[in-house]
């Protein structure tokens, strides 16, 4: 959580403890791409004068700016067709920093504070990918009981011209 | 009657072997691309075998019935030689089945490497994992991320910005309509299959490797004591 300074009425100070995460955004496969991130932006009540503005940082450089979104107007879109209906609405605020370079640390910081380190995915060679091949035990098995089943009927066939050669 | 259950069995297992080469799951291309297509060499070898191993049978028991040593003797060659055969097939197709399905990477490999290729394994393999996509409503091998963790040839073609994954990775309404194309993108789970192929494929050659490689063993097992008993009747005639 982050905390923030405002000016009230009669110049009274607030310390206003904002208890929100921006962490990862929900009900995603995985925020860090190989060139891009998602980042979740502060719930949308931060905004006006109390806007809510991150940062993101490489080593100390800045590479983008995001605020929080303004709230929709109090016409509960997101309420048409709920789950009443039988059907669902989704709904996600996320900011995507893309031209990212694969395997990095980033910083996100709110209001100076740091929130969060994502690293975006690495992107391995799909040529170094290790064939690797487990052998069965079935193998093993089919092998063994035929060359033994193959040794006997050669055996057998050996011996019974033998036999037949002798009569 | 113990030459007509024999003979019965071998054309039951000539018909699965049609059956595995017709191929119902079409992953052929796999394990074609990969050239471990034994499984399916071992189907044809199968079929031959069957249906010699039937042949030879009929000719083994009008040589006993009639008590020619020659016809029995060219019997148990004969039947020795197709025996081989056999055990070549079975062995030969649990083999690369152990090559391709035992383990993601080979398959992971080969889609990262020829998905999107304008070569026409790249086409025909293509092809095939689209069809396997759209059909079974799954993504890539293990899953979507596939295509996030590894450098690939669809990489080449489509940015990760714009395409992270094949759109036929998107879930659809009846009409096949991608349900959102942006929630899609970024990988949201109501709107992306996350599930990978691995498993069907898996299933698949593995189905086709039982009917080869087991019941083909089953067969073999069973024949080893008929021969032998086969040779000793050689010796008494």
């Amino acid at each position: 959580s982050v905390t923030r300074s405002v000016t009230g009425p009669s110049n009274l100070h607030f310390n206003l403890l904002l208890d929100f995460n921006i962490s990862t955004p929900p009900g995603l496969l995985t925020p860090a791409f190989a060139e891009s991130l998602l980042v979740a932006v502060p719930p949308c009540q931060f905004t006006g004068a109390n806007a809510m503005k991150g940062r993101i940082l490489k080593a100390e450089t800045d590479i983008r700016h995001f605020t929080a979104p303004p709230c929709r107007s109090r016409r509960y879109v997101l309420s048409v067709g709920d789950s009443n209906d039988g059907f669902t609405v989704t709904r996600l605020d996320a900011y995507q920093v893309t031209g990212l370079i694969p395997g990095q640390t980033y910083r996100v910081c709110v209001s100076g504070a740091l929130i969060l380190s994502p690293s975006s995915s690495p992107g391995m060679d799909h040529q170094s990918i290790p064939p690797e091949m487990a052998r069965s035990g079935g193998m093993v098995v089919i092998t063994v009981l035929l060359s033994i089943a193959m040794f006997l009927l050669l055996v057998g066939l050996i011996a019974v011209l033998v036999i037949a050669g002798r009569k | 009657m113990e030459g007509g259950n024999f003979c019965c069995t071998l054309l039951i297992a000539c018909c699965l072997s049609v059956w595995v080469t017709a191929d119902q799951y079409k992953v052929y291309p796999i394990l074609g691309v990969s050239g471990k297509d034994d499984v399916y060499a071992g189907a044809w070898i199968s079929i031959f075998t069957g249906f010699s191993f039937f042949c030879l049978g009929v000719f083994g028991i009008i040589g006993l019935v009639s008590g020619n040593r020659l016809m029995v003797l060219l019997y148990l060659v004969l039947m020795l030689f197709v025996y081989m055969f056999e055990c070549a097939s079975c062995i030969t197709s649990y083999t690369h089945r152990d090559f391709v399905v035992s383990n993601p990477n080979l398959v992971t490999k080969q889609m990262l490497t020829f998905y999107a290729a304008p070569t026409a394994q790249g086409r025909e393999l293509t092809r095939m994992w689209d069809r396997i996509m759209m059909e079974q409503q799954y993504c890539g091998t293990s899953g979507p991320m596939d295509w996030v963790n590894y450098s690939s040839t669809f990489r080449t073609f489509y940015p990760e910005v714009v395409s992270p994954w094949p759109f036929l990775c998107c879930k659809r309404d009846p009409n096949f309509v991608i349900l959102s194309q942006e929630g899609c993108r970024i990988g949201h789970v109501d709107y992306i299959n996350n599930k990978g192929c691995f498993d069907h494929i898996g299933h698949a050659v593995d189905s086709y490797t039982w009917g080869v490689s087991w019941f083909g063993f089953a067969i073999l097992m069973f024949t080893c004591p008929v021969m032998l008993v086969a040779m000793y009747h050689y010796t008494t005639l």
